[in-house]
C-alpha cells in the first residue's frame, strides 16, 4: 500500500469515499432476469415464477378439455345429423315384416303414450314421482294386462283407438286416477321426456304409414306375469331404454333384481351409428349416478370414430394455424474456434393447404447462444530453471587431488508471457420469418407427412456480448484481444423439414417437424481482409399444435 | 458481520431469490457509488453493478467469512469495473510510455495544498467521470483503493511508470477543474 498523501487526493477521498447512489428501479429486474436465464440454462428451475408454471399448465388443461369436448360432441352429433334421417327414411320403405319390427317398438311407445286426451293435458311428463302412482297402478295391473290381450288392434296413427287400452284406468277411484294422471300417461309427443330420446322417432312413426299392429304381435314383446302386479312406471321407463344388447341385459337384470313385473325385450334394429349416439345420450348424468349408486355403473364406450374424425377438410383447400416451439443446435465456425451451440425458438405459422401442397408463412422469435473468443496475453511469475549455489568446498582426504563442493539447488523465477484463449457466452434474439412450401408425401388415417422447404429471413433484435472478465492469481494481464467478429443484423437461411401431423379432432392436431437449417451466408460480419468463414448449419425440431379452420 | 448478513448470505448460497433481493437492496447504493467512480455515467455504472451482482451471487459460496463481507463485495465490484474498462485501456496507455519524466512525477507527488473548500459530491463525481479511462482507473485505484503504483501496474498489466504518469495527468486535469471552480466561486450542485 502506498503511504504518500496529497491534498487533492484527500479532497476527493473525503468527498466520495462514502458516496452512495440509488440504483434505478429496473436494475434488480435486469439482474433477476439474468440470474433466471443462467439458472434455466443450468436446469435449475427453483426460482421460476409461479405464473410461468400456472399459465402453461392452464393452457394444457384447456387444450386437453377442448380436445375432449371436440371428440365428445363429434361422437354425439355425427350420427344424428347425417345418418339418422336416412335410417328413418329407409325404415319407411322397408318391407312390412321389417316395419313391424320397427313398429312394434313404437307401438309400445304408443301404448304408454296414447292416453285419454283429457288426462294427458294434465300430465305433461313422466318423472320419478311416478313411484306413488305406480303403486296405485299396480293394484289394477291384472285387469290392465288382460285388457291388452283383448284389445283388437292398436294403431300408431289413431290415438283414439289406442286409448281403449287404458280406458280401464278410468274405472279407478278418483283419487288414484288423479295421481296417475300426472305420471304414467301423457301426450304421445311428450311421452319421451323421461329420456328425451324417442320424441323424434315417435313423431316420425306417427306420420309414417305404419299399419295397425296386432295385439298378438305385442304379446311377443310384452310378457306379463299374470299373478303379480304390474309396475306401470317401470313399463314407461324401461320400454324406451334398451337400444343395445348390453343395455338391454342390464335393464332386464335390474328389473328382475328389483322384482319388476314386466320385462320388455326390444327388437329395435337401429343402425350402429344411431345406437352409438343414443347410448352416449342415455348415459346422462341421472342414469350414470343411478347406476353408480347401485354399483352397476358402466362408463359409455366412446369409440374413436377414425373415419368420421378423419379430416374431411384434407380433401379440400383449407387454412391451418400452427403454434410451436423448437429447440435447435447450430454448428458455428468462428475465427478462433468452432462449436455447437443451442438456441430456442417459438412462433406461429399460417398455412394454406390444398390436397397435395401447402404454403406456410409465419413469424417466430428465437434466442440464440454463441461464444465470444478472446486471446489474453498475460505474464506469470514462473520457474524457468535452477542452478547449484556453491556453499563451500573441501579437499577429499582420501584423494587429495579431488575437491568436494557443497552446493544448494536454487530455483530461477522470472516473468513468463503466456497467451490464453478465453471464451464468453453471447446471447442474441432474432425475429425470424420462415416461408415454407410443402408437398404432402403421404396420408394414412389421421396421420399425414409433408416434405417442406423454403427460406427463412432473420433480423437481429437484441444482442448481449459481455466483455471478458479474466483474472488469474499471480498473473498480470498485458492485453486482451477480441477475436469475436460482430454478428450480422440480418441473415437468410434455407430450411428443409419433414412435417408430421396427427389430427386429433376435425380441427385440432399435433405437429412434429424435424428440420435442417443451412445459413446461406455467414452470420459474422467479416471484413474482406479476414478469412472467409464457413456458413453455420443447424438441426432442430418444431413441436406444436395445429388448428384447422 | 450481523446475523442478518449471515441469513442473507446463507439464502444467497442456496440460490434463494428473496435473499438475493435483500442483498441487492442492502448493498446496491454503496456499490453503485463505487461503480460511478469507474464509469462515465450512471448507465454504465449500472451495467457494471449488474455484472458485479451476478458474479457475487454465483461466487458467494466462496466467501469464507474471514474478512469483511462489504470489503469482499467492494473488491468484486472494483475488479469487475476494471475488467469492464480494460477494453479501452490500450488506446490510452500506448502514448504514455515515452512521455514519462521521472523528475516531474516526483514533483507531482508533492503538490501544493489546496485551499480548504467544500465542493459538492456530484461535482467531484462529475470531474472523475470526465477523466479518460486510464486516468480515471489509476486515480481510483491509487486514491480510493489505496493501491501502490506497483500493485496497480501488476493489477492492470502496465508498467509502474505508466501508472505514475496516468495518475499525474489525472491530477493535473482535476486541479485545473477545481481551480476553475474556486475562481468562479461556483459551488453549486450542477
Amino acid at each position: 500500500m502506498k503511504t504518500e498523501k496529497n491534498s487533492l487526493d484527500e479532497l476527493f477521498k473525503a468527498g466520495l469515499d462514502k458516496f452512495t447512489e440509488q440504483p434505478s428501479r429496473n436494475l434488480w429486474r435486469r439482474i433477476s432476469w439474468n440470474l433466471l436465464r443462467k439458472e434455466i440454462i443450468h436446469f435449475n428451475f427453483s426460482n421460476i415464477p409461479s405464473t410461468w408454471i400456472t399459465i402453461p399448465a392452464t393452457a394444457i388443461v384447456l387444450i386437453s378439455l377442448s380436445i375432449y369436448i371436440f371428440n365428445t360432441s363429434e361422437n354425439d352429433q355425427l350420427p344424428q345429423t347425417s345418418q339418422i334421417p336416412e335410417t328413418i327414411k329407409d325404415q319407411k320403405n322397408l318391407p312390412e315384416s321389417d316395419q313391424q319390427s320397427y313398429g312394434n317398438d313404437n307401438t309400445i311407445a304408443g301404448q304408454t303414450g296414447q292416453n285419454d286426451p283429457k288426462e294427458s293435458e294434465n300430465s305433461p311428463e313422466i318423472n320419478d314421482d311416478n313411484a306413488q302412482s305406480a303403486q296405485l297402478d299396480a293394484q289394477h295391473s291384472h285387469s290392465l294386462t288382460r285388457q291388452i290381450e283383448t284389445t283388437d288392434a292398436i294403431t300408431g296413427a289413431e290415438p283414439e283407438r289406442s286409448v281403449s287400452i287404458f280406458q280401464q284406468k278410468n274405472e279407478l277411484p278418483a283419487s288414484a286416477s288423479s295421481t296417475r294422471d300426472g305420471t304414467a300417461f301423457e301426450q304421445p309427443e311428450e311421452k319421451t321426456t323421461d329420456t328425451g330420446l324417442l320424441t323424434e322417432e315417435h313423431q316420425d312413426t306417427k306420420a309414417s304409414p305404419v299399419s295397425p299392429v296386432k295385439v298378438e304381435e305385442d304379446k311377443t314383446m310384452i310378457e306379463t306375469t299374470m299373478n303379480e302386479p304390474v309396475n306401470l312406471a317401470r313399463i314407461s321407463t324401461v320400454s324406451i331404454l334398451p337400444f343395445t344388447s348390453d343395455e338391454q341385459r342390464l335393464i332386464e337384470s335390474e328389473n328382475q333384481g328389483l322384482g319388476a313385473d314386466v320385462l320388455v325385450r326390444s327388437t329395435t334394429k337401429f343402425p350402429d351409428a344411431m345406437e352409438s349416439g343414443k347410448v352416449q345420450s342415455l348415459h346422462s348424468i341421472n342414469h350414470s349416478i343411478n347406476y353408480f349408486l347401485r354399483g352397476r355403473y358402466k362408463p359409455p364406450k366412446r369409440e374413436f370414430q377414425t373415419q368420421t374424425i378423419k379430416n374431411q377438410k384434407n380433401k379440400f383447400s383449407h387454412i391451418t394455424l400452427t403454434t410451436y416451439v423448437s429447440p435447435e443446435i447450430t454448428e458455428y465456425a468462428r475465427r478462433a474456434s468452432t462449436s455447437t451451440e443451442k438456441s430456442f425458438s417459438g412462433g406461429i405459422a399460417i398455412g394454406y393447404n390444398n390436397p397435395k401442397y401447402l404454403i406456410e408463412g409465419g413469424i417466430e422469435f428465437s434466442c440464440v447462444y454463441d461464444l465470444g473468443d478472446f486471446m489474453v496475453n498475460l505474464k506469470t511469475y514462473d520457474s524457468i530453471g535452477f542452478y547449484q549455489y556453491i556453499n563451500g568446498f573441501t579437499i577429499d582426504p582420501e584423494n587429495p587431488g579431488n575437491i568436494i563442493y557443497e552446493t544448494t539447488e536454487i530455483g530461477v523465477w522470472d516473468s513468463i508471457p503466456h497467451n490464453s484463449h478465453q471464451q464468453t457466452c453471447n446471447q442474441y434474439t432474432y425475429l425470424q420469418i420462415p416461408i415454407m412450401f410443402g408437398y404432402k408425401a403421404m396420408e394414412s388415417g389421421n396421420f399425414s407427412a409433408y416434405v417442406k422447404a423454403g427460406p427463412s429471413f432473420s433480423i437481429m433484435l437484441t444482442k448481449e456480448e459481455p466483455a471478458l472478465n479474466f483474472y488469474q492469481q499471480g498473473a498480470s494481464v498485458n492485453s486482451i484481444e477480441n477475436y469475436s467478429s460482430p454478428r450480422m443484423t440480418t441473415n437468410i437461411q434455407l430450411l428443409v423439414s419433414l412435417g408430421l401431423r396427427y389430427q386429433l379432432t376435425e380441427n385440432m392436431g399435433l405437429v412434429a417437424e424435424p428440420y435442417y437449417r443451412q445459413y446461406l451466408r455467414t452470420v459474422y460480419d467479416t471484413t474482406p481482409l479476414e478469412e472467409k468463414l464457413k456458413n453455420p448449419f443447424g438441426i432442430g425440431v418444431r413441436a406444436g399444435i395445429l388448428y384447422t379452420f | 458481520m450481523t446475523e442478518v448478513d449471515l441469513n442473507i448470505i446463507e439464502g444467497c448460497i442456496h440460490g434463494k431469490r428473496h435473499a438475493q433481493n435483500k442483498l441487492f437492496k442492502r448493498y446496491a447504493p454503496i456499490l453503485l457509488g463505487i461503480c460511478m467512480r469507474y464509469a462515465r455515467n450512471k448507465t454504465e455504472a449500472e451495467d457494471i453493478l449488474q455484472e458485479s451482482f451476478i458474479k457475487i451471487y454465483s461466487g458467494i459460496s466462496g466467501f469464507r467469512g474471514e474478512g469483511s463481507f462489504e470489503g469482499w463485495l467492494k473488491r468484486i465490484v472494483v475488479n469487475t469495473a476494471i475488467t469492464h474498462n480494460k477494453q479501452f485501456f490500450k488506446h490510452y496507455f500506448h502514448s504514455d510510455i515515452e512521455e514519462i519524466d521521472e523528475t516531474q512525477i516526483e514533483h507531482e507527488e508533492q503538490t501544493e495544498a489546496l485551499p480548504l473548500v467544500k465542493i459538492p459530491q456530484a461535482r467531484l463525481m462529475a470531474m472523475i467521470q470526465k477523466l479518460p479511462e486510464g486516468y480515471r482507473t489509476v486515480f481510483n485505484l491509487y486514491v480510493f483503493e489505496q493501491y501502490s503504483h506497483q500493485e496497480i501496474a501488476d493489477f492492470m498489466g502496465i508498467s509502474v511508470n505508466t501508472s505514475k504518469s496516468q495518475l499525474m495527468k489525472a491530477r493535473r486535469v482535476l486541479i485545473k477543474q477545481i481551480n476553475q471552480i474556486i475562481e468562479n466561486k461556483d459551488f453549486s450542485e450542477d
